[in-house]
């Protein structure tokens, strides 16, 4: 069985409203749907098998509690899961995140130099926010690490834990060989290692053999035709060990390998220590009204998910919460069924009110009960006022379409497609990249057929581009000979947006055209008055 | 048979010839008791611009009758006229002169004549509304003197429009400079930035020379 396949308007736990598909994974499909009051919302259906594994969906549930207990800079938030019996199925709402996936940005250019830097940081930053809640990801992927614009290259993650759906006995194009019996931080730090490999060249490592991980990085990348800095390869060896002891303490420490090898400053050490304390370090969570789909489901224990607790590498208790009991395997879809559960999850969006095991259950005073008691009543007032007013105005058309599941691009195929978690859903629908600033430009052309020759066309960014399709296939000589008539030019550089231009070609004629992405450091500002003597901008 | 008699015939011709002996050596010129006396060329005196006086690196040419001296852009035609020391080349030109100072409270009206001047003799045309400005757009230091400059945009020359750049410097109480470079807006061959060097490379007096007892023991 597959997850069921939703249609335009049709509406998920009465007031999601699907408007389109975006990816489908082994076990989940992904949509766009829209909800009041004009959100716009991501929702994971999972296959209807899921419903019948009861310990997968407590899992679920538990991860779902500590995922939104994070900072909200650091992983996507989940609003909102259920079992909706009109469609069959469980699902889990969360936030839409504007910013493309790391898989959509390297489908169009590997990062490389600082934003490389700046990414590896950001990403080992996350998951070491994660760790030291106690919250292991192990299902880290290109599809679910969404990146910022640069030059900061902020990341947020998403998936937390939805590897528990792969296939049985395996751990993922991207998971450390031994997370499946005892995952720890240092299963992460070899997931961050390939993901950081497959950001700086687009290349997963499929051959995990003691023989394929002896050689270095950038001679892999380099066979598949796409380089990668050689001085990557120190840090990532040590990262990609088979023995989970010889990786890197925590995600940081690779963060500041990857950063010292290319020569970019140190990154940046959050507090963690004091975020895994501080609750009330992430603000509020925009909460969802439950539906009766979800509210029939009462929440469960909260059992922290032993699975994914942390456990700090030999010789880092100190720095690390303390090591918990060996966490048992990990539960898979192929085992023996479990008893049909008769709810998945009620996960409270706020984190104040999810309260995980491990974490003592704050003191409320009186007065604060007192307060909720009356401020409840005239907020929920409040909201229903404005919904009321928004519900008058129509919906506007959503502008970010990246999935908050993760994702790959159904088109990309290859090893954009290879991510770890199959519940991954794959993504066809554009990205907030691709639908970025596009800029469309048609070109005046001579009359075709003027003399009768081949036409060519040349394209040259400012600066430099990485990748320039022409007619959707890469070229990377110019000018290049094209049949007269129209062709669709985009150029992609490190993490901009990519432009695209529709230019028309005449017979015999030489088109040239130029992307420029922002002027290079040292360049004369093209919007400076540049004049002679005092005028002169150079 | 007629052909082979002519191709024997031809080579007959050809060893004769082959065998000629060489000409007699032309005789000798004969020669005079005083040979012809070519004058050298006089020095030019590069002061008109008709003379076409390129100045080359490190050619400098006195500013009128003062002893400020410039040097004129390489490969630039110039002369020190005596109304001016002109420098030009294709769409740029450069004229600097030497005015009178005079009382403080009469320095801008001379300074205006000096600039009206050398507007004229640049055949230039000014845009209508071009006051000169009361601050100075750039101040240079060269050698010991402050240099003012002043940038006006919308001039034009023979209908060319370009930008001007008037420079002026107190020499002493009694005698300031002023010059005045134009390039056209249509020029590539960054003139401007020769004119520019043009200032920079004003030099007053040499100040051993100026002051023969300045190594003497103060009185």
């Amino acid at each position: 069985m597959t997850a069921p396949e939703l249609a335009p308007g049709q509406i998920v736990a009465g007031r999601f409203a699907i408007r389109r598909a975006l990816g489908r994974g082994e076990l989940t499909a992904t949509y766009h749907a829209l909800t009041m009051p004009a959100r716009d919302v991501a929702v994971k259906v999972f296959d209807p098998v899921v419903r019948d594994r009861h310990d997968v969906l407590d899992f679920l549930r538990r991860v779902t509690i500590e995922t939104n207990a994070l900072p909200p800079s650091v992983a996507l938030r989940i609003l909102e899961a259920g079992d909706d019996p009109t469609i069959g199925a469980p699902f889990v709402v969360s936030e839409l995140c504007v910013t493309p996936s790391l898989a959509e940005l390297v489908k169009l250019c590997p990062l490389a130099g600082d934003e490389l830097a700046a990414f590896a940081s950001n990403l080992c930053d996350a998951l070491d926010v994660a760790h030291a809640r106690g919250l292991l990801h192990l299902s880290l992927a290109p599809g679910n690490v969404f990146v910022g614009p640069p030059p900061t290259c902020e990341v947020k993650l998403g998936d937390f834990g939805l590897s528990v759906l792969t296939s049985p006995g395996a751990p993922g194009a991207y998971g450390a060989p031994e997370q499946l019996a005892e995952p720890t931080v240092a299963s992460d730090v070899y997931a961050a290692a390939l993901v950081i490999l497959y950001a700086a060249s687009g290349v997963t490592l499929d051959d995990r053999s003691d023989d394929a991980l002896a050689a270095p990085a950038s001679a892999a990348a380099s066979q598949r035709g796409e380089p990668v800095d050689s001085r990557l390869d120190e840090p990532l060896a040590r990262a990609l060990a088979r023995n989970p002891s010889a990786r890197f303490a925590s995600a940081l420490d690779l963060a500041e390998a990857v950063a010292t090898a290319l020569g970019a400053p140190p990154p940046r050490r959050r507090e963690s220590a004091r975020l895994a304390v501080d609750d009330t370090a992430a603000p509020p969570v925009p909460r969802i009204e439950p539906t009766p789909a979800s509210a029939r489901y009462a929440a469960r224990e909260s059992v922290a998910p032993p699975a994914l607790r942390s456990q700090a590498p030999p010789g880092e208790a100190t720095r690390r919460p303390p090591p918990l009991p060996k966490p048992p395997s990990m539960p898979r879809i192929a085992e023996p069924a479990f008893v049909m559960p008769d709810a998945i999850e009620v996960p409270d969006a706020s984190p104040g009110l999810a309260v995980p095991l491990a974490r003592p259950a704050p003191r409320r005073s009186l007065g604060l009960v007192l307060a909720a008691a009356i401020g409840v009543p005239l907020l929920t007032g409040v909201v229903v006022l404005v919904a009321v007013v928004l519900l008058r105005r129509p919906p506007p058309e959503p502008i970010a379409v990246v999935t908050a599941s993760s994702a790959r691009i159904a088109s990309a195929g290859g090893t954009v497609g290879a991510t770890s978690a199959a519940a991954t859903a794959p993504t066809s629908a554009p990205s907030a990249r691709e639908s970025g600033p596009t800029v469309t430009d048609t070109a005046t052309k001579p009359e075709p057929g003027a003399n009768g020759g081949a036409a060519t066309l040349d394209v040259v960014c400012v600066p430099e581009c990485q990748a320039i399709e022409v007619d959707g296939k890469k070229v990377r000589a110019f000018p290049v000979p094209v049949e007269p008539g129209q062709h669709f030019v985009s150029a992609a550089r490190g993490v901009h947006p990519v432009q695209t231009k529709s230019v028309t070609v005449g017979a015999g004629q030489n088109e040239k055209l130029q992307f420029v992405f922002y002027a290079p450091k040292g360049a004369p500002d093209p919007k400076k008055n540049c004049g002679k003597f005092l005028k002169r901008c150079d | 048979m007629m052909r082979r008699g002519a191709l024997l015939s031809l080579g007959f011709l050809a060893v004769v010839a082959c065998n000629k002996p060489p000409p007699k050596p032309a005789p000798a010129p004969e020669v005079t008791s005083e040979p012809a006396h070519v004058p050298p060329a006089a020095p030019k005196k590069c002061d008109a611009l008709d003379e076409g006086c390129v100045a080359a690196e490190g050619t400098r040419s006195p500013i009128q009758a003062s002893s400020w001296t410039l040097e004129p852009p390489a490969s630039w035609t110039y002369a020190h006229e005596g109304d001016a020391t002109v420098a030009k080349t294709d769409g740029a030109i450069v004229a600097v002169v030497v005015h009178e100072t005079g009382p403080k409270k009469g320095e801008s009206a001379n300074r205006s004549a000096a600039f009206d001047s050398v507007v004229k003799k640049l055949a230039l045309t000014m845009p209508k509304k071009a006051p000169w400005p009361d601050k100075p757009a750039k101040v240079l230091t060269v050698g010991a003197a402050k240099v003012s400059l002043f940038q006006f945009d919308g001039v034009t020359r023979e209908g060319k429009p370009g930008a001007l750049l008037a420079f002026t410097s107190r020499l002493s109480d009694k005698e300031s400079l002023l010059g005045a470079g134009f390039v056209l807006d249509s020029d590539t061959k960054d003139a401007d930035k020769a004119i520019l060097k043009c200032v920079q490379s004003l030099r007053g007096p040499d100040p051993a020379a100026a002051a023969p007892d300045a190594g003497a023991k103060p009185k």
